[in-house]
């Protein structure tokens, strides 16, 4: 028995095709009607046996099955990223903050495009490494709190605007590298890796970002 | 050359210290997968250096890419990869900078 209202849509569109030639006009009538109705009574009837029927109607108080879904956008420009989310957010998709370029390449708000590259095949990717502590990576490692992708980009634009808006931010400038350490003014994060770990992961409230001119190459808490 | 498998190949295996770029990105020894050069590479910012001279500008950076200075291959796609120990031992400038003090050669936080 299906669960949604989409795939009731497409049984009926099914049993219709199948039912043509087989089947009156009259019982095609009564069928349609019969479905028709239950959708328009799945409400009540769900109410008054306390039970989930399966239709497109979810009651409060009981707990539906949900699939684990992942942060993804649902329009064509998709990006093809590492996903680390806990779950989906509700607010905010990752078409929300990224616009796609090109293959594998998405554009910021503020103009920061993350595409392809580093060991982690994609810039997303390499970014969300830091959505995660590495106790055993050398030196330090910074944790952000944030583990929505959507909205850890969405961190990321920001921190970048202020930065190109001069707030808050130092520069420093290797060849075609900028460097910018930018002080949100609140915890964004945690020192981890072997040495955050040995100082008890002091929290963070500066990122550090790296670019190549406008192209993202990464970013993470620091304590400068 | 020996079949290096990259769904094990995320961190480096050995590194010489951090990155002055990014200022916290660990440098690891990583060898091209075409021409065999070994190269320091910050695993945090991609930025690359030929030599033990780390406290010059990196010699290339990486963004889709980052090519080998020697032949230009790609180091970050298969077959490049992080030098292992036998890779390590039998790098020359590796061991020559380790020998002068230029480098001070790690392994997960051991001194070697």
């Amino acid at each position: 028995m299906p669960h949604n209202s989409q795939q009731i849509a497409r049984l009926l569109q099914s049993l219709l095709r199948q039912g043509r030639g087989r089947l009156s006009g009259k019982w095609l009538l009564v069928l349609f009607v019969a479905a028709v109705g239950y959708l328009l009574a799945e409400p009540a009837l769900e109410a008054r046996l306390g039970v989930d029927l399966p239709g497109a109607h979810t009651p409060e108080g009981v707990a539906a099955e949900q699939p684990a879904t992942k942060s993804q956008p649902t329009t064509r420009s998709k990006p093809n990223a590492t996903d680390r989310s806990q779950g989906e957010s509700p607010d905010l998709q990752l078409t929300d903050v990224l616009e796609e370029i090109g293959r594998d390449t998405y554009r910021t708000e503020a103009g920061l495009v993350f595409g392809r590259g580093s060991v982690d095949r994609t810039r997303l990717a390499h970014l969300m490494t830091h959505a995660d502590d590495e106790p055993n990576r050398p030196g330090q490692h910074g944790v952000f709190d944030e583990t929505d992708q959507a909205r850890l980009v969405q961190l990321v634009d920001r921190a970048y605007q202020q930065a190109l808006d001069g707030v808050k931010s130092t520069k420093k400038t290797e060849g075609r590298r900028d460097v910018y350490t930018i002080d949100l003014g609140r915890r964004i994060g945690y020192i981890g890796g072997e040495s955050g770990g040995r100082r008890n992961h002091p929290p963070a409230r500066h990122i550090r970002l790296v670019v190549d001119g406008n192209r993202f190459i990464t970013a993470f808490p620091v304590t400068p | 050359m020996p079949d290096h498998d990259p769904q094990f190949d995320s961190s480096p295996k050995f590194y010489v210290g951090f990155c002055k770029l990014c200022g916290t990105g660990p440098l690891g020894l990583r060898v091209c997968g075409d021409c065999g050069a070994v190269l320091v590479v910050c695993d945090e910012c991609d930025a690359a250096w030929a030599g033990a001279e780390l406290d010059q500008p990196p010699t290339t950076t990486g963004v889709t890419t980052l090519p080998c200075p020697h032949c230009h291959s790609d180091l970050f796609e298969p077959p490049a990869h992080w030098a292992d120990a036998d890779e390590v031992r039998a790098c020359g400038w590796v061991d020559d900078a380790v020998q002068r003090g230029v480098l001070e050669l790690k392994q997960d936080g051991v001194e070697h």
